[in-house]
């Protein structure tokens, strides 16, 4: 479903210049600034969520309990560089712990087929990926589709920097034997 | 192609394939927002009520332990607060046999003198042989009731007083344990009658 134009033009930029919003005056202050974030950031960060859980309504419930948590401590958040960057942080590790907690059922679904998946998807690496463990998966989304330096990937699951490098090496290797696809040694 | 460039265009093209209803999740957002946001405030102020009422309570009985720790350590010497008696009041004397073990063990056979004032406080003369501390001594009578702390600078009567029953004649003073742990004072008080010298 397309965006209104204005929402797909709030950003944090703009917000402090009180952008009309289509929610309009419901919504002011220290509010209008969350919800100009929340324009800009939702769906970025809820399709990262979905790459790693690979489930679009658990994605958008992971996000949105990322921004509730952004929302309670908005008074503090909102002082940071980037809040955007914060609220990231929170529903990836959301998503993998909540992976985590599903794992036994993500083994068993490992095998079955991808719930509907919204086109246009290249659903033969989605269903390879799912062979991977959550932690893995994810390391794989952030640097590779959100394109985030090692160290970042290390940083946010709690790994160093050299297991994270030897963690993405051999998840490419499994992909690749899977995809039947090539598998550069070197990461990055 | 390699497994590098499919995970970069397979991700890319399968996320822009999530459109999400922000327009729908932002009020709601918002509104679980501000109630997490009100919870999270009402359990930080039913801690801190709780820190300060444990405060409240804590600190008091602290501060007081302490100032008890502090004080310098009380006695727990009986002390027996002066009630005249007139009618026992006096000076009494009385030889003491080395008829128990308790006497020989401590040197207390031979002559004692006894004054009894008529403020509660008592003096005890000792026979050369007995080297205890008979300071700060004192009695107190009610009705037919003695009770004294004499030895009381003895660890071994330290925690506790005698208490007797007396009988004066015109002569004597009688002596009978009632209650008595210290076998210093049994020995002194109820051995013999003690005779009047005034």
């Amino acid at each position: 479903m397309p965006l209104p134009l204005a929402l797909r033009s709030a950003t944090l930029e703009t917000a402090s210049q009180a952008p009309r919003m289509w929610w309009g005056p419901t919504v002011k202050g220290r509010d209008s600034e969350f919800a100009s974030l929340y324009a800009a950031e939702f769906t970025p960060v809820s399709r990262t969520v979905y790459l790693i859980l690979q489930d679009r309504q658990r994605a958008e419930d992971i996000t949105q309990d990322a921004f509730i948590q952004l929302y309670s401590h908005w008074a503090r958040i909102s002082r940071y560089e980037r809040p955007g960057a914060w609220v990231r942080r929170v529903a990836i590790r959301l998503a993998v712990r909540h992976q985590n907690r599903e794992r036994i059922r993500a083994v068993l679904e490992a095998n079955a087929e991808l719930p509907a998946v919204p086109q246009p998807a290249d659903v033969d690496l989605l269903r390879s990926m799912r062979q991977l463990p959550p932690a893995y998966r994810a390391a794989l989304v952030l640097h590779y589709y959100e394109d985030w330096p090692i160290a970042e990937v290390a940083s946010v699951l709690g790994w160093t920097v050299s297991a994270t490098k030897v963690k993405l090496l051999r998840a490419r290797r499994r992909l690749g034997k899977l995809l039947d696809e090539e598998v550069a040694e070197d990461v990055g | 192609m390699s497994v590098e460039r499919r995970l970069r265009e397979g991700l890319e093209r399968s996320a822009s394939a999530v459109q999400p209803d922000v327009g729908r999740r932002l009020p709601e957002a918002i509104i679980r927002g501000r109630r997490r946001r009100r919870a999270r405030r009402a359990s930080l102020i039913v801690g801190a009520v709780a820190a300060l009422a444990v405060i409240g309570v804590a600190v008091p009985q602290v501060s007081s332990y302490v100032h008890r720790v502090q004080q310098p350590a009380v006695s727990h010497r009986p002390t027996l607060p002066p009630e005249p008696d007139a009618a026992i009041a006096g000076s009494y004397t009385m030889v003491l046999p080395a008829s128990s073990r308790v006497i020989r063990a401590n040197g207390m056979a031979g002559t004692w003198t006894l004054r009894l004032k008529a403020n509660g406080t008592m003096t005890l003369s000792a026979p050369p042989s007995f080297h205890g501390d008979l300071a700060s001594i004192a009695f107190r009578v009610q009705g037919g009731r003695f009770t004294t702390n004499a030895f009381v600078n003895d660890p071994r009567c330290a925690n506790d007083v005698g208490v007797y029953r007396w009988q004066r004649a015109s002569r004597t003073l009688v002596f009978t344990p009632v209650s008595e742990t210290c076998a210093l004072r049994r020995a002194l008080f109820s051995a013999q009658p003690w005779h009047v010298i005034r």
